[in-house]
């Protein structure tokens, strides 16, 4: 039969599937019809297809969470449009429907208890030119109504999702990528400060210095006008409470992303943003388990393109069938043993609607002649390409990647951006492998005194900080230098310290230049959303927004070392007031 | 065999490829039934033409009918781009003989996308 010199390099699947094909071109099921689906060396025909996986789905679902269940939970699926979640969506309904006669007769306690189906909407991020075209095609055919036209206009996925769920009588909870900024959306639920960034080195210093600057974030207090307008006490919490326009959170979050150089880095702050909003979302809606369609295929890549970019720690969260790494919520990924493949093939046959644009591709924010691809695109075309010739490459990968185990991290100290587990002395661990300096040293010294030496003449407040960089004594010089400029601003909280490796890799590629100053004449021109914000005051130790200002308030009237130095600085501290002022 | 010089071919793109053909989800498409012998690597037949196949009508569609991005459809070996799942019929082009399948009238060619990435 086959030659000899094949076998070793058969795989299991294959050799297996071989012995089981006893007619070629027959359902290696039920062998009696014309097979017209193949994955992995198994051919199937429609019917038996179906039942496999959906058996495969079970199984998949039954280690996730045990059927065994004293009480039902309720749980979330999180829906993107796509086939994959739309497979899920199905494959749920298909096991939470069982015949009555089934369930009346033994009893059996539910297994989950409500079904519930969230999508982020992430239209905003659209390609704009796209979207002009979805326009033009939508004017050609003018027998739509005025309303659906501006529905469409909007390229929100929002009212297809809404649809779809509402076809399986589930309930739905949709949300729009931009609503981030929404105070709502942290852990508190009531969060409304935002946090910016400021880098410790004054600006014109930071072409100089190879270093990589250590980031300091200030949280700011949501207000409809701007963050620093508010007395320091704010007491008026009813003036903050107006709700942002939803152009100004578009605005805002476009903003951040533009503040990345790189297109990984976009797509990486932007998928913490939406796995941030899914635990939310299912939280909110008393869900304990958050279950998502990855695919195996998925899957695979995520733990290849994870890895380059540095988030190795927290790989096995953020990949395996079950996690409970989420603070009550656990997520649970049960379509990781299908592939992509066979899921499209599912929705295929079903005939299940799927949301053709449901996942904002930034590649159109980088302006640039070639294609610009980031990590995951080419890990995606590494994958599926080795996938075609080798069609065991997902699961092999997903395989070996599913013997990790967990780090042993509190959830406490979870990194603010991402809401990873951070492992510690990331920092020290990045300096020491990390060469981020010419050898030549001999050119920085010198321009370095060079600074300070004129600095002392014109700009009063890059020379306090230069000469509490060379004292190298960071954290208490930042409160001075603050302090003494601007006395409303409150002293800057630890950012950089706080991240886990990946995402202090990944702001590596944030533009500096777009981040405020720590002398304060800069402004940082983007803002990260509540959820960090309040991340960072816990980390940092404060219970809430009023803790930290009152906190604030209090030092601020008791400090008396620092007057000294505010005097010695006088006559520049009035300079930088009137110009605020200004 | 076939006497007639074109083909009706039903083209079927779903999964984000018909984004790619101005939104279009089928297209009624007739198609040269033979194709002349080209002297790329894509030999095939002895004859001065041969019937048309999957392999032409990739090439063919790419031409006439994509759109946009031709990178995201056709791959580098005059295939389509891996990740896209082709079905003749109904069934798996793996199980038909994939880029050599002779094009018959009334064939039914579904394209799905399977890269969903954003």
């Amino acid at each position: 039969m086959s030659c000899s010199i094949d076998e070793p390099t058969m795989t299991v699947a294959e050799k297996r599937a071989k012995a089981r094909a006893v007619h070629v071109g027959f359902c290696c099921k039920c062998k009696t019809t014309r097979s017209t689906i193949i994955v992995r060396y198994a051919e199937y025909c429609d019917p038996c297809f179906l039942i496999a996986l959906d058996s495969k789905f079970r199984t998949a679902l039954r280690n996730a969470r045990p059927y065994r269940v004293t009480n039902p939970e309720n749980v979330m699926l999180a829906f993107s449009g796509g086939s994959s979640s739309r497979s899920l969506i199905h494959l749920f309904d298909v096991f939470h429907s069982l015949p009555p006669e089934v369930t009346s007769n033994k009893q059996q306690p539910k297994i989950y208890n409500d079904i519930h189906v969230c999508h982020v909407d992430e239209s905003c991020l659209f390609e704009p030119s796209s979207l002009q075209t979805q326009i033009q095609s939508q004017g050609q055919n003018d027998s739509h109504s005025k309303e659906i036209k501006e529905e469409k206009l909007d390229g929100s996925t929002m009212e297809q999702a809404r649809s779809i769920a509402a076809h399986y009588n589930y309930l739905f909870h949709g949300v729009r990528i931009e609503d981030i900024y929404d105070p709502e959306w942290a852990d508190s639920h009531c969060f409304e400060a935002v946090a910016t960034l400021v880098t410790s080195l004054p600006k014109d210093q930071l072409a100089i210095s190879g270093e990589a600057p250590e980031l300091l974030s200030h949280i700011h207090p949501m207000s409809p006008l701007s963050t620093s307008s508010g007395p320091p006490g704010l007491s008026s919490e009813t003036t903050r409470r107006q709700k942002m326009s939803r152009q100004e959170k578009i605005a805002k979050l476009k903003a951040l992303l533009a503040a990345c150089t790189t297109l990984t880095a976009k797509e990486t702050i932007l998928g913490h943003i939406r796995s941030s909003l899914l635990a939310q979302l299912a939280k909110r809606a008393d869900c304990t388990i958050l279950a998502l369609g990855d695919s195996a295929t998925r899957v695979a890549i995520q733990i290849i393109g994870l890895t380059a970019i540095g988030r190795g720690f927290s790989l096995p969260h953020e990949t395996s069938l079950e996690s409970n790494w989420i603070q009550g919520c656990k997520v649970i990924r049960p379509l990781k043993d299908c592939l992509a493949k066979e899921l499209d093939t599912l929705c295929r046959l079903s005939n299940l609607e799927v949301i053709e644009k449901h996942t904002a591709r930034l590649g159109w924010t980088i302006q640039s002649k070639g294609e610009i691809k980031s990590i995951k695109q080419l890990t995606e075309e590494f994958i599926i390409g080795l996938d075609k010739d080798f069609p065991s490459t997902a699961a092999t990968v997903c395989r070996t990647a599913a013997k990790l185990t967990p780090p042993d991290v509190q959830y406490q100290d979870k990194c603010p951006l991402c809401h990873g587990p951070v492992q510690a002395g990331v920092q020290e661990w990045k300096k020491r492998i990390t060469v981020t300096t010419p050898p030549s040293r001999d050119d920085q010294e010198t321009a370095k005194d060079f600074n300070d030496t004129c600095c002392s003449s014109t700009v009063g407040t890059s020379c306090c900080s230069n000469s509490n960089r060379s004292i190298n004594s960071s954290s208490s010089c930042t409160q001075n230098s603050t302090k003494s400029h601007s006395t409303d601003e409150k002293p800057p909280l630890p950012f950089s310290s706080l991240l886990c490796y990946g995402c202090l890799t990944n702001l590596r590629d944030l533009n500096l230049k777009s981040m405020g100053s720590l002398n304060g004449d800069e402004t940082s021109q983007f803002e990260l959303p509540p959820y960090v914000a309040w991340t960072i005051l816990d980390r940092v130790g404060y219970k809430s927004l009023e803790d930290y200002e009152n906190a604030f308030v209090a030092k601020d009237t008791d400090v008396d070392p620092r007057e000294s130095l505010r005097e010695q600085i006088q006559e520049f501290l009035i300079a930088s007031d009137s110009e605020s002022e200004e | 065999m076939a006497t007639k010089d074109t083909l009706q071919i039903e083209l079927q793109f779903s999964g984000g490829m018909e984004l790619l053909f101005d939104n279009q989800k089928t297209i009624q498409a007739d198609v040269p039934a033979f194709f002349p012998i080209v002297t790329k690597d894509t030999d095939t037949n002895q004859q001065e033409r041969h019937a048309a196949t999957i392999r032409d009508l990739i090439a063919w569609t790419s031409i006439e009918l994509l759109k946009e991005r031709p990178e995201l459809f056709i791959g580098d070996d005059g295939s389509v781009r891996a990740g896209i799942l082709v079905l003749i019929n109904g069934a798996d082009w793996e199980l038909e003989g994939e880029l050599e399948y002779e094009l018959q009238d009334k064939d039914e060619i579904v394209f799905i996308s399977t890269l969903h990435g954003g």
